[in-house]
C-alpha cells in the first residue's frame, strides 16, 4: 500500500436549510474541497458518496451519489454509493483512501451528505430508526434510551458504579457547546450552561434533550491523492492518512465478558499508524449523546476506567488541554446530519493540523489527529459500524 | 383469531404461544457450545454450521432499565425500556409488562424477571410481543436446561 494524503476538504455548514436540496448541499461541499485542493474536475478519478437516509426521505432509493455529483457537473467517472448509517462518511473516506493506497486511482473524492429536515419530523425519525436493525425499532427501541442502558454504555448504571452525576453528564454538553460556539459551521452555536441542559426535556433518564445530537442538514467532502500527485500541486498543504480502520459490530454471546468493541478498533488503528494515545494531539469523537464522551476517553486510552469525569473536569479535553476532544463542537453542537458527520470530523481535523481552525484552533500546533465515527445498532447487541481515521501533518 | 395470532412485533425472536408462556429463541453452536440471541445459521465464534435454535430461559435478571419520555411513531410515552441478562449469558433488549406502573421505583437493577407474551398498542392497534415482568422470587436465577 502506498501513502495517501488529503489535499483538500470542504464543508457545507450543518443546520436547517429548507431552501437547499441534498444536491445543493453536496455540491457546495465538493466545490469547497476542490477549491481547497486547487484541483480541476478532470483530476478526479473516482468518487465515493456517503449518505444514509436520502432513500427513505426523498424516494431516491438508488444512485443518490450520481444525482448529487451530476448536479455539480461531475460525470463519467465511477461513483460508488456508500451507506453505513452514521458512519457513512468515514466509510466513503476509507473507500477513497483504498483507491489511492492500492494504486488504482491517483485522486479520489469522498463526500458525505445528508438532508434530514424535510418538513416531516416523524418521517425523519422513522427513517433514523431504520439505521438500526428494524426488528429493534419494531419492538419499540428508542435510540437515545439505548445510550442510558445498553450494556456497552450503560450511562445510567455508571452513575451507581462510578458515582457519576447528571451534572457530570451535562458538563460534557457544556464543553461541546462552548466549542460549537467558536465554529461558524456548527448547527448549535450558543454556549449552554449546566442548569439549562438538566432542565431541558427529559428524553430517557439521565439523558435530556440538550445532551443529545439533533437532526440536521449538511455535507462535507475530502479529496485524497497520492504523494506523486500532491508533489505536482504547488499550493498543496497535505495531511497524511496514517490509518483508516473500518469494522462492523461483534455478535455478542455467552462467551463474551465485555462489550467494549471500540477499544479493539482503536488499538488496531493505533497499531496501523504506529502511534499510541499519548501521540494524539486533537480528536473528534462520536458523541451522539454528549456524556458518552466520558467512556470514549477511556477507550481512547486518555484515562483509566471510571476516570472520565476527572479528566473532563480537569480541563484536559478542552481546546487548551492536553487531549482536546471535539473542538468542532462534536455531534451535539456541530451537528449530526448522519451521513455527513464522518467527513465533517475529518475536515475539522485537517483544519486543526494545518493551523486553520480559527477561534477553536488547538494552540500547541497539533501533529497527529484521530476521528472516531460509529453507526447503527444490531440485534447482536453491537453497533453496526466503527470507523477510526488517524491523520498526521 | 386469537390474540396470540395477531401480528407479532418479534417474529423469529420469540415463541409467543408456548404453553409455559413466551419463550425467546436463541441459538446454540453444537461444536463450541456458544449461545447467542437471536439465532444465527452459523456460529460467529468457531464458524460451525452445526447450530440449532433453542428456547432460552424464561427467567432473567434485570441488567438495566430506563423510562423513555419520547416514543417512536405510533408508541406512547412514557414507557420502560430494558436489558435483561439471561442465565445462559446473553443479553436481551425488551420492554417491561404494562402491569408495572411506569415509575423508576417500580423496578430495581438485579431483580428477577420472567418473559411473557403481551399485547402492546402501536399505532392504535394491539400487537403481540414479548415483554419482561417481575417475579416474586428473589432467589438467584441459575441456568435452566435449554431444550429445543
Amino acid at each position: 500500500m502506498r501513502d495517501v494524503v488529503i489535499i483538500g476538504v470542504g464543508m457545507h455548514s450543518f443546520g436547517r436549510f429548507p431552501d437547499k436540496s441534498i444536491k445543493a448541499l453536496g455540491a457546495f461541499a465538493v466545490s469547497a474541497a476542490m477549491d481547497d485542493a486547487n484541483i480541476k474536475m478532470s483530476d478526479l478519478d473516482i468518487a465515493y458518496v456517503g449518505n444514509s437516509l436520502g432513500g427513505a426521505l426523498s424516494g431516491q432509493e438508488g444512485v443518490r451519489g450520481q444525482t448529487v455529483l451530476q448536479y455539480c457537473g461531475l460525470s463519467d467517472i465511477p461513483i460508488i454509493n456508500v451507506e453505513n448509517a452514521c458512519a457513512s462518511g468515514s466509510t466513503a473516506l476509507r473507500g477513497a483512501w483504498l483507491e489511492v493506497a492500492s494504486g488504482q486511482s491517483e485522486v479520489a473524492l469522498a463526500l458525505g451528505v445528508e438532508k434530514m429536515f424535510t418538513g416531516d419530523t416523524p418521517k425523519t425519525l422513522a427513517a433514523l430508526a431504520g439505521d438500526s436493525e428494524v426488528e429493534l425499532a419494531r419492538m419499540g427501541m428508542q435510540f437515545t434510551a439505548n445510550y442510558a442502558i445498553h450494556p456497552k454504555y450503560n450511562l445510567l448504571g455508571l452513575m451507581d458504579k462510578y458515582g457519576w452525576s447528571a451534572e457530570d453528564y451535562a458538563l460534557c454538553a457544556v464543553k461541546n457547546s462552548r466549542n460549537g460556539a467558536k465554529n461558524p459551521d456548527a448547527q448549535h452555536q450558543r454556549p449552554l450552561n449546566v442548569d439549562e441542559i438538566l432542565q431541558s426535556p427529559m428524553i430517557a433518564y439521565p439523558l435530556t434533550l440538550l445532551m443529545c445530537s439533533s437532526i440536521g442538514d449538511g455535507a462535507a467532502a475530502a479529496i485524497v491523492c497520492s504523494q506523486d500527485f500532491v508533489d505536482r500541486v504547488e499550493t498543496a498543504r497535505p495531511v497524511h492518512i496514517r490509518a483508516a480502520v473500518l469494522e462492523s459490530g461483534h455478535i455478542f454471546g455467552s462467551t463474551d465478558h465485555e462489550f467494549n468493541k471500540l477499544s479493539r478498533v482503536l488499538r488496531k488503528a493505533y497499531e496501523e499508524a504506529a502511534i499510541g494515545p499519548e501521540d494524539i494531539d486533537v480528536c473528534e469523537v462520536h458523541d451522539a449523546m454528549a456524556p458518552v464522551e466520558l467512556l470514549l476517553y477511556e477507550s481512547l486510552g486518555f484515562c483509566g476506567p471510571g476516570e472520565g469525569v476527572d479528566l473532563l473536569r480537569s480541563g484536559a479535553t478542552e481546546i487548551q488541554g492536553r487531549h482536546p476532544v471535539n473542538t468542532s463542537g462534536g455531534l451535539t453542537a456541530r451537528g449530526h446530519p448522519v451521513g455527513a458527520t464522518g467527513l465533517a470530523q475529518v475536515a475539522e481535523l485537517v483544519w486543526q493540523l494545518r493551523g486553520e481552525a480559527g477561534a477553536r484552533q488547538v494552540p500547541r500546533p497539533p501533529k497527529v489527529a484521530l476521528a472516531h465515527n460509529q453507526g447503527g445498532l444490531l440485534l447482536g447487541l453491537d453497533s453496526a459500524a466503527y470507523a477510526v481515521t488517524i491523520l498526521s501533518t | 383469531m386469537t390474540s396470540t395470532e395477531q401480528g407479532s412485533l418479534a417474529p423469529g425472536l420469540a415463541d409467543l404461544t408456548a404453553s409455559s408462556g413466551a419463550q425467546l429463541i436463541g441459538g446454540r453452536c453444537e461444536a463450541c457450545s456458544r449461545i447467542v440471541f437471536p439465532y444465527r445459521e452459523r456460529c460467529s465464534e468457531c464458524g460451525s454450521r452445526q447450530t440449532r435454535s433453542i428456547r432460552l430461559s424464561r427467567l432473567g435478571r434485570l441488567y438495566s432499565y430506563t423510562v423513555c419520555h419520547v416514543a417512536p411513531l405510533g408508541w406512547s410515552a412514557p414507557y420502560f425500556q430494558a436489558y435483561v441478562e439471561l442465565p445462559e449469558g446473553v443479553f436481551v433488549f425488551g420492554l417491561i409488562s404494562s402491569e408495572v406502573p411506569v415509575d423508576f421505583g417500580s423496578l430495581s437493577v438485579g431483580m428477577n424477571l420472567e418473559v411473557v407474551a403481551e399485547a402492546v398498542e402501536v399505532g392504535g392497534r394491539p400487537h403481540m410481543t414479548y415483554v419482561f415482568r417481575p417475579v416474586d422470587s428473589s432467589e438467584p436465577i441459575v441456568g435452566e436446561k435449554c431444550e429445543t
